[in-house]
């Protein structure tokens, strides 16, 4: 790819993420594109954005924050933490009828979807690194 | 070298993947959620920094799950925090998701919020391990905020605001701490107050920290 097809790869990308129902998605993501300096640029921070999104959104993100916490207590042996547990508001709790929620067991499962998207966010990387044949 | 057509393959084989995996959760909106979780992994950093440079240690107590909440309150020592140790001793505790009362409160001489104005919250506090209900600006040893969004100027605007309801300005004076994240800040309370972002741009605002004493980290998931 040279340079100048990078946006509408990256018009591409966000009609695809449209289209799947996450506009919500796509409206966060593109905050990361203002400020690209080069159009290969805006792609990857919006794959950033992403990324960074569905991790957080996701078990992923749950067992990454987790296995963070774990780390850091046993340097110091001060204790583990199997949960995190989301507690809302009383109006949330009587919207969805639970008192609190275990983020880990309602948060769907994405590791196929975040091993994809790094690889080709690497891709792009590797791609507009290569010298143009 | 990829193709525009190799690309837009792959991102169809991508977007294949998010479609034939479970559904988001309908029960709290995934950005809510993200920001709670982005709290958690907060939570992991400060503790790797605080035990590698401060020599503190950490204890889970009143349980083994971290208790995030959607809406900020007072302290509620029954739910599960964090002790902090310094040496052997117990010397503060670290909470998530509470307000604490603002040095305008207090200063009138007001120890309990009258209004909704008299309590800001703050993502994650390290208070006095005596504080108790909304921790007064005197018991604050670190403030944080969590920022799982686009950094954009009015998150400063934010950060200063909160400076300014948890001390005055002054000349430098020591913080709780001996090295990070800040050993001495121009604040009377002498608080130390960290803004930590997934977005890397929150650089593009941090130049007036150092003078204010606000920190501003860039914290990758």
């Amino acid at each position: 790819m040279t340079e100048d097809e990078y946006p509408e790869l990256l018009r591409y990308v966000r009609s695809r993420i449209g289209e799947i129902g996450r506009a919500d998605l796509d409206e966060f993501a593109y905050t990361a594109v203002e400020a690209a300096d080069r159009p290969s640029d805006a792609l990857l921070g919006y794959l950033s954005f992403v990324l960074t999104q569905i991790v957080l959104e996701s078990q992923e993100g749950v067992l990454r924050a987790q296995e963070r916490l774990n780390h850091a207590l046993a340097m110091t042996d001060g204790g583990r933490v199997d949960d995190l547990i989301l507690l809302p508001t009383d109006v949330e709790q009587a919207a969805i009828n639970r008192e609190q929620v275990s983020l880990f067991r309602v948060l769907p499962r994405r590791a196929d979807f975040i091993v994809a998207l790094q690889q080709f966010y690497d891709d792009v990387v590797r791609d507009r690194n290569e010298p143009h044949r | 070298m990829t193709t525009l057509a190799q690309a837009k393959a792959k991102v169809d084989a991508i977007i294949g993947k998010y479609v034939s995996g479970a559904p988001a959760s309908t029960l709290i909106p995934p950005k809510a959620v993200a920001g709670k979780v982005y709290e958690a992994v907060v939570l992991g950093y400060l503790i790797e920094n605080f035990v590698a440079l401060e020599r503190l240690r950490f204890r889970l107590v009143g349980g083994t799950q971290i208790y995030l909440k959607t809406s900020p309150g007072p302290i509620n020592v029954s739910y599960p925090h964090f002790a902090v140790y310094r040496d052997k001793a117990h010397v503060a505790n670290m909470f998530t998701d509470v307000e604490f009362l603002t040095l305008s409160c207090a200063l009138v001489g007001n120890n309990t919020p009258t209004s909704a104005g008299d309590l800001h919250e703050l993502d994650i506090l390290i208070v006095n391990k005596s504080a108790r209900r909304y921790p007064k600006p005197d018991e604050v040893w670190l403030g944080v905020e969590c920022k799982h969004t686009s950094f954009e100027k009015n998150l400063l605007r934010e950060a200063l605001g909160i400076r300014r309801e948890l001390s005055v300005l002054t000349e430098l004076k020591p913080t709780a701490f001996s090295k990070w994240p800040t050993m001495m800040v121009r604040a009377n309370l002498p608080s130390s107050l960290l803004v930590c972002s997934s977005d890397p741009r929150i650089y593009r605002y941090s130049s007036p920290g150092p003078f204010f004493g606000i920190d501003f980290h860039h914290v990758p998931i």
